[in-house]
């Protein structure tokens, strides 16, 4: 794994963590696939529902996600490098990240309250249900996510990194990163797609 | 003779799904009956093929027992992994325990159903609805049993783990997937009711998959085990076997 | 922050919040264009994202095989079976 030829071709964090990204991923391909069916079987009732959704908070979110994921990436970066300042840099940007992933969460919480005001709940109809569903499990990624970038920042901010824990800030980073992957595909198929 | 004991529990996993999921196909309930059917509709479904659907209960509910020896299994391993003074194996143990119930309990409501198929609707369908909502939506034992396992094998700080990291990953995945079991409770049709593709089929593979694996990746640490016992023993009268002599100790 | 912005991350991360914004002004322009076309675009735009995530940020794209490899044909399946869930093809 550390050889200098290993180096150019490995998996980014520990072997472990791919179960879970992936497994994941797995799962929500079966949201999506289940997203679709509505849409397809019932155009004119998802259509009007998604009427009635603020496009712009869901691009906003798209947007936080994706500026946290690429300061993530950085953070990943600068702590591969060797010496504090480097690890003192990449706690600075998961730091930022996990401003953007709190962001979310109040955009995410804010739409809710104004949905939930205007009536929409989860009973309102069929794809309200799997609107209010799909993005809260979503949203308890984004918490459990916030959590390890919490994490990651304890990490990071060390002057000395060991390669065990460059690996835990790598397993975590591609944890975040699947946070905002599932959240690219969730946002067009419930806001955009009819 | 422990070793071979805990072999036994190790291949009760795969045991269990066999038997589990054959009685579910014999009961005729592959797919689940709708949560969506009226009254009468439930009562047709009890009085049409009653014969296999109480064989194929009964088959389920024999299958429950199956599950306790590998959980008993776990909780040893679990044991050598966090050490005499950790909670998470009384957890795990816990979880498995009201995990034996949790398919034991429906499985007597469902017979009562099928008892008297004859009786009025009404009461055959709540029967159902008691039968299938802690069946497809009991999710707390499980998810506490798996975090249980999670948290232990991820917090072992040994040089090469007595169960590999991954299986820790896994455990937290699958237990984090049950958790929309909740939503049994205010769905009847789609993909969150008791028959919908989230909640019963998805739940269904990660619940079958995760007997197979735990049975797979316990079976190669009693043999791990098994090996460091000899090799110890061994040790007592000759030189100490290197690694690679372990490696070679049969299985 | 020059040199940040010069980065190979930085130039991906452009890329997609440029997909994200093309997204929303198709998607949010309800009634013009055929539904089935927009949406066909639409998904085909979101998984081209998540390729970049996976390949660039995730850093998927210089991983071992096999977790490359399933990474792409999950990429490509999944976008397949929602394509034909959605009878675009």
């Amino acid at each position: 794994m550390s050889t200098p030829s290993a180096r150019a071709r490995r998996s980014p964090g520990e072997v472990g963590i791919w179960v879970f990204v992936i497994g994941d991923m797995i799962v929500f391909a079966v949201f999506f696939a289940v997203i679709v069916v509505l849409a397809a079987e019932q155009p004119d009732l998802v259509r009007e529902s998604q009427a009635r959704l603020s496009v712009t908070s869901g691009a906003l979110n798209t947007i936080l996600l994706l500026t946290s994921s690429v300061l993530v990436a950085l953070a990943v970066r600068a702590a591969r490098e060797p010496g504090a300042a480097h690890h003192l840099r990449a706690r600075k940007l998961f730091g930022f990240a996990l401003a953007c992933g709190l962001g979310f969460a109040v955009i995410k919480a804010a739409e809710y309250g104004t949905k939930i005001d205007a009536g929409l709940v989860p009973a309102t109809n069929d794809f309200f249900a799997y609107f209010y569903v799909f993005t809260a499990i979503h949203l308890l990624h984004v918490t459990a996510g916030i959590g390890v970038l919490v994490w990651l920042m304890r990490l990071s901010g060390r002057p000395a990194l060991t390669a065990k824990d460059r690996m835990l800030i790598e397993s975590g980073a591609s944890y975040w990163h699947m946070v905002d992957l599932l959240w690219v595909v969730l946002f067009p198929l419930l806001y955009l797609v009819n | 003779m422990n070793s071979r004991i805990q072999m036994w529990c190790a291949w009760c996993g795969p045991a269990f799904v066999a038997v589990f999921f054959t009685g579910f196909i014999v009961a005729g309930m592959i797919p689940p009956p709708s949560p969506g059917w009226n009254a009468e509709r439930v009562a047709a479904f009890y009085q049409e093929d009653t014969d296999s659907l109480r064989a194929g209960l009964v088959v389920m509910m024999i299958s429950a027992g199956l599950t306790a020896p590998l959980v008993a299994l776990i909780s040893v391993q679990l044991r050598r992994i966090a050490g005499p003074d950790s909670p998470l194996p009384t957890l795990q143990l816990i979880g498995g325990t009201a995990g034996v119930l949790a398919i034991l309990v429906p499985m007597w409501m469902f017979l009562a159903a099928a008892f008297e198929p004859t009786r009025d609707p009404q009461i055959t369908e709540a029967l159902n609805d008691l039968a299938f909502l802690p069946f497809i939506g009991n999710f707390p034992p499980a998810c506490v049993q798996l975090a249980a396992i999670g948290v232990a094998i991820l917090a072992d700080q040994r040089e090469k783990p007595i169960l590999p990291r991954w299986v820790g990953y896994y455990n937290l995945w699958t237990a984090f997937l049950f958790l929309p079991g909740l939503l049994v409770v205010y769905f009847k049709d789609g993909a969150f009711a008791w028959n919908g593709a989230v909640v019963f089929w998805v739940v269904a593979v990660l619940f079958g998959n995760w007997f197979i694996v735990m049975s797979h990746v316990l079976r190669r640490a009693i043999r791990e085990q098994r090996a460091e016992e000899e090799s110890a023993a061994a040790g007592a009268t000759a030189p100490p076997p290197t690694s690679a002599d372990r490696e070679a100790v049969p299985a | 922050m020059a040199a940040l912005l010069r980065t190979r991350l930085f130039a991906v991360y452009v890329v997609l919040v440029a997909a994200t914004c093309v997204s929303w002004i198709l998607g949010a322009d309800h009634g013009s264009g055929s539904h089935t076309t927009v949406a066909a675009i639409v998904l085909v735009v979101a998984f081209v994202k998540v390729w970049l995530v996976g390949h660039e940020f995730m850093e998927l794209g210089g991983a071992l095989q096999p977790l490359k490899g399933i990474f792409e044909a999950y990429v490509v399946v999944v976008l397949a079976v929602l394509l034909v869930l959605y009878n675009v093809v």
